[in-house]
């Protein structure tokens, strides 16, 4: 269930090459070498694509219209099981979850991406560290990460908690009310940057040094080299990312909310791809659990569509 | 390493200044130093009695269009022309009446909504220098400004450049590889090589009285034949490098002339011919005109050269290409901008670049 949105991801990558592979197939056939070399390269990669994202997703497809607990007998109910999720309060708890701890995650790990991208792109030794230290989360596998946090946050033991006591703060019972846990469990899981990162510090060092140089004799304020420049010409990358970001972001907070909060309190961090998994793993209702998936992985596809349309429309 | 050693170059004010040399002479270097964008370990760069050598290039008050055109990709023409204004907080009105304005002049008017992409070659680099000059700043440096033309574009965009800079008098300097731009452009012409300047003055004193075998061979079209002064004057042992000019060479019987050679080669140039000559180690050019009464020789044929020992030109500064600080340029500066002398660099009390690595 977790693997859903990447697989998505791929999904989309995979239009320009699935016809290529299918061709042969269709009788139509590559008349070229060159056809048929680029269809036989491409082979292992639509093999491996449709027996790893192909055939879970048909499969999933077909688990959302049955109801199954995973050992006795799965009966066809047809669409009941959407209408059963649907008619959830639980799953519209989750969107508001959702929206506000993967919209404010994506939101911060962008700004965050962007900020540290565009300073550290500079050679130099201290730039050199600081671009370690800022994807050092991100190479932390995401359960290891979680419980160092947990740690951090304990509101009893915890160096943060210690630290707030001493300055007379109170406790810190950060992951302890429904608010304040959402929105820390946004911050964590921003902080694990990811490839977006690496991305604009490529692209940044990538524009050419000329134009900042004229900026430079223009007398322009970093400010005004930030947004008139710097901002505009990565525009394009960053609405990919920030499409991808949400797109990866809706299913892989799971493990953190698993392990820093179980969904709590009272539900409030309970994501859709957890309440999803809850479904399946723990009230053993697979048929609704893979609705969950098929509506996750649909409102997926609208994202990056929506995501795409836009940087058509507005970027050049 | 260093790229400009005892570099002494005076822009005068008002003027377009040409600095001309081979690839890796250290021409952008200048300009990056003079414009700000490369630190100079050591020397001066003097505009007016300003010193701004540590003065950080958006202070400077010197606007450079480069080699590249450095265009913001998704910024119009006029957004890009107006970029420096918008930077310095210029009010709207007055800058799109400044861009306006230099749009005007340099026929850009029709084009200042589209996108750097979506221009021509010729029409990016009106952008470029539109960009460079609509700030009026005190001093314009221009790094290769035709280099991305073809050569049909470039006599367009050369007096473009030209008109502009008569125009608004700007002090200019220019750098290229091209001669023959350097000669078409320059009220005053630096020819440096491997950061020295071998020799500086107005471009008619350059290409007619050379001060090294360099200078000749760089703006000589076609240069001058360097030979030792025992060969060209008849003094033997003397080896100070002389120059004979195309011209001033004839073909004679073999035996008949000062020396004998060889044709190497025979090129077409225009309306003349060019016969190369293999004299022993040394090639001579002979200049003869096309359709003339004499008979051209073919290649590999033997012949006599002649020429008059007072057409002889000896280079008065031997055949060294400049050392350290020996070619300290000077030139008047007249200046028709507000207190505007605007040499760039000082040694020894004159107004002058200077870069002492």
């Amino acid at each position: 269930m977790a693997e859903r949105s990447a697989d998505t991801m791929q999904g989309s990558g995979s239009r320009a090459t699935v016809p290529v592979a299918r061709r042969p197939r269709a009788g139509a056939g590559p008349r070229t070498v060159a056809g048929w070399s680029v269809a036989l390269l491409g082979l292992p990669w639509a093999v491996g694509v449709g027996l790893l994202v192909g055939l879970p997703l048909v499969l999933s497809v077909g688990l959302s219209l049955v109801r199954w607990d995973g050992i006795g007998e799965a009966r066809f109910v047809g669409l009941s099981g959407y209408g059963e999720v649907g008619r959830d309060p639980d799953l519209r708890r989750a969107l508001v979850a959702t929206v506000v701890v993967v919209g404010l995650g994506v939101a911060v790990r962008l700004v965050l991406v962007t900020g540290l991208g565009v300073l550290l792109a500079r050679r130099g030794r201290l730039e050199a560290t600081g671009r370690v230290a800022a994807f050092l989360p991100s190479v932390v596998p995401d359960a290891a990460y979680a419980l160092v946090w947990l740690w951090l946050l304990n509101p009893l033991e915890g160096p943060l908690a210690a630290g707030a006591r001493r300055l007379g703060a109170g406790s810190l019972p950060l992951l302890l009310e429904p608010g304040s846990a959402r929105v820390t469990l946004a911050l964590v899981t921003s902080l694990q940057l990811g490839e977006g990162f690496v991305l604009v510090l490529a692209a940044r060092r990538a524009l050419p040094a000329s134009a900042y140089e004229a900026a430079a004799l223009d007398g322009a304020s970093p400010w005004h080299v930030l947004h008139r420049i710097t901002l505009p010409l990565l525009a394009p990358l960053l609405a990919l990312l920030a499409v991808r970001d949400l797109v990866v972001s809706l299913s892989t907070t799971v493990a953190q909310a698993r392990l820093l909060t179980d969904g709590g309190p009272d539900r409030a961090t309970t994501t859709v791809a957890l309440y999803a998994y809850e479904e399946g793993f723990r009230y053993l209702r697979l048929g609704n659990a893979a609705a969950v998936g098929v509506l996750v992985l649909l409102s997926c596809a609208g994202a990056a569509a929506l995501g795409w349309a836009a940087t058509r429309r507005w970027l050049p | 390493m260093v790229a400009l050693d005892g570099v002494d170059l005076v822009a005068p004010a008002g003027r377009l200044t040409v600095v001309v040399g081979p690839s890796g002479s250290g021409k952008s270097t200048l300009l990056r130093c003079v414009a700000g964008l490369e630190p100079c370990d050591d020397g001066r760069v003097l505009l007016g009695d300003r010193d701004l050598t540590s003065v950080p290039a958006g202070a400077r008050d010197v606007a450079l269009a480069f080699q590249d055109l450095a265009l913001y990709p998704h910024l119009d023409v006029a957004d890009n022309v107006g970029f420096g204004l918008r930077a310095r907080g210029t009010p709207p009105a007055e800058r799109a009446r400044r861009v306006a304005a230099v749009a005007e002049a340099l026929s850009l008017t029709p084009l200042l909504r589209r996108r750097p992409g979506e221009l021509a070659g010729g029409e990016a680099q009106r952008v470029a220098l539109a960009r460079a000059v609509v700030r009026e700043p005190l001093l314009l440096l221009l790094d290769e400004p035709f280099g991305a033309l073809d050569a049909e574009l470039r006599a367009a965009a050369r007096a473009e450049v030209r008109s502009v800079q008569g125009r608004l008098a700007v002090t200019t300097v220019l750098v290229t590889h091209d001669p023959a731009e350097a000669l078409a452009l320059a009220h005053h012409l630096v020819v440096l090589r491997a950061g020295h300047v071998v020799q500086a003055g107005p471009p008619l004193e350059l290409h007619d009285r050379p001060a090294t075998p360099l200078v000749a061979r760089l703006l000589g079209l076609p240069p001058m034949s360097v030979v030792p002064a025992s060969l060209a004057l008849g003094t033997p042992g003397d080896h100070r490098p002389c120059g004979l000019r195309p011209d001033a060479v004839s073909l004679t019987g073999v035996g008949a002339g000062v020396v004998d050679g060889t044709v190497a080669a025979v090129e077409l140039t225009g309306n003349d011919l060019l016969v190369r000559v293999d004299a022993g180690s040394h090639e001579i050019a002979v200049r003869v005109p096309r359709g003339g009464s004499i008979e051209v020789p073919l290649a590999g044929s033997g012949t006599g050269l002649a020429w008059d020992p007072a057409d002889v030109w000896v280079f008065p500064g031997g055949d060294g290409d400049g050392g350290g600080g020996q070619s300290t340029v000077d030139v008047d500066a007249a200046g028709p901008r507000g207190g505007g002398d605007a040499d760039v660099g000082a040694m020894d009390g004159r107004d002058e670049v200077g870069f002492h690595g």
